[in-house]
């Protein structure tokens, strides 16, 4: 393990600057093109099936097609209606393909963070947001980068805390290097997060608040059950728990065919950033279509159009997941909810709800299509001291969209200063 | 039918089919591997053609 603070910050941040840019989603692009282009290619043939009654239709949207079907009374009608379901499903794909073009030819790049590295050990770095208040350590997922934390000026939970009193750490684990690429998810707690959170209380003389973020918010629970000296109030946004949900979580029934690829992989491999977005593609495979021809209708230069590059840029980059993490998490956590049972090892032993000494504070929306709120919310029977908050946003929305800052943001100051 | 009905039909229509797949997409169960050659009665893989796969 080594740890030097400060060294080769400039290097490290124009290597990551240029890897960061030369990845442009969406991810992987022709499995979106794929879905896409289908969709509006079958679109005429399924119009043929509806008139014929042979479509197959979810019983979500039957009664809507059957009504539509009674509107159409003559061949005159149908014959019309299929030239204009043809002809705006192949507008739709070109819509679709003018709106990933204008993203890829956005020119906005995202603002380096006011930030300095603190710490680096192995390849994670901490990055110190400055100022006289009272450190917090926030924790991103292990999956997307660190920076939706501080996505761009004004959406920025980290520079949002450091204008209320605090001076936000914030983890970036960056791409896994030689030793990271062993590591199961316990190994990233104790031998990455621990230093940092050591560092953090050393700066700040005693314990710290400690936030977690999505996956990172199950890290920080394992982190504040085995160093619970250190953790002065624990704040979990979307932290996923119990994956055994009435609710599943997103992609929960890909995990047995993720698993079953995962071993098919050599030795060692790193599971590819292509095949994690894939995993999460599988949470809505349209979604993209109808994003892109959205963003196609904007005005690059609004402020809306940015944020949606930005946010895209985000959701599109990644790192490969080390080999024993993608095991641990498809198959511990989503196939056999070993956090959920109390069977999540770290460090050798069990993670304990009851081991969590802090005050902790669970943000969980019911609107969050990737972590259902009731696995998340499932920690307060066996916390000490929880309570709940839901911040009436989506999984990302209540990060850094529009209702972030009196969804989530406020609510978190108010309750940190409680 | 007028043609502006005929329009907003169409764009129902469109709206509706890309749900109706969206739907199926995340609420379908999907077949692990070795349930789908099990299924399918034929061996799947990079091994298959050696084992006498058709």
């Amino acid at each position: 393990m080594t740890a030097h603070p400060n060294e080769g910050a400039s290097s490290a941040r124009s290597l990551w600057m240029e890897s960061e840019a030369a990845i442009r989603g969406p991810r992987p692009m022709s499995l979106h093109l794929a879905n896409s282009l289908m969709i509006w290619r079958e679109a005429g043939a399924g119009a043929r099936r509806l008139r014929a009654g042979t479509g197959v239709w979810h019983s979500g949207v039957k009664d809507s097609l059957l009504m539509l079907k009674e509107l159409l009374r003559s061949d005159e009608d149908w014959q019309a209606f299929y030239g204009a379901v043809e002809k705006k499903a192949s507008g739709r794909s070109d819509t679709m393909l003018q709106g990933i073009a204008k993203y890829l030819a956005h020119p906005y790049h995202r603002p380096e963070s006011q930030a300095s590295i603190a710490l680096q050990v192995g390849s994670c770095r901490l990055y110190d947001f400055g100022g006289e208040g009272e450190p917090i350590l926030l924790v991103p997922s292990l999956i997307n980068p660190h920076y939706v934390l501080d996505l761009k000026p004004g959406r920025s939970l980290a520079e949002y805390l450091k204008g209320h009193g605090y001076r936000p750490y914030l983890v970036h684990w960056y791409d896994p290097g030689e030793e990271e690429l062993t590591f199961g998810i316990g190994d990233f707690v104790m031998k990455r997060l621990k230093p940092f959170l050591e560092h953090a209380a050393g700066v700040a003389g005693g314990p710290v608040p400690v936030l977690g973020y999505c996956m990172g918010g199950t890290l920080t629970t394992a982190l504040a059950a085995r160093v619970p000296e250190l953790v002065s109030m624990l704040a979990l946004v979307a932290a996923p728990w119990n994956f055994d949900t009435k609710k599943p979580h997103a992609g929960k029934k890909y995990a047995p065919v993720f698993a079953e690829a995962l071993a098919k992989l050599p030795d060692g491999m790193p599971l590819p950033v292509d095949a994690v977005q894939t995993f999460f593609t599988s949470v809505d495979p349209t979604l993209n279509d109808r994003k892109f021809r959205k963003f196609a209708t904007m005005d690059p230069e609004s402020e809306a159009a940015e944020f949606f590059v930005a946010l895209e840029t985000w959701t599109n980059t990644g790192a490969p997941l080390p080999r024993r993490v993608a095991e641990e998490a498809m198959i511990g956590w989503y196939r056999d909810n070993t956090p959920g049972r109390g069977e999540w090892y770290v460090d050798g032993a069990p993670v304990r709800l009851q081991d969590v000494a802090c005050p902790v504070w669970i943000a969980a929306p019911e609107a969050d299509r990737l972590v259902p709120q009731e696995s998340a919310y499932s920690m307060m029977a066996e916390l000490k001291n929880a309570v709940c908050h839901d911040p009436g946003a989506g999984h990302v929305g209540m990060m850094v969209g529009s209702k972030a800052k009196a969804g989530l943001w406020e609510p978190l100051v108010k309750w940190l200063g409680s | 039918m007028r043609d502006e009905d005929i329009e907003q039909a169409a764009d129902l229509f469109l709206t509706l089919w890309q749900e109706n797949i969206r739907l199926w997409a995340t609420e379908k169960d999907l077949l692990p591997h070795a349930e789908l050659a099990e299924l399918l009665e034929v061996p799947l893989g990079p091994n298959a053609n050696q084992e006498g796969a058709p």
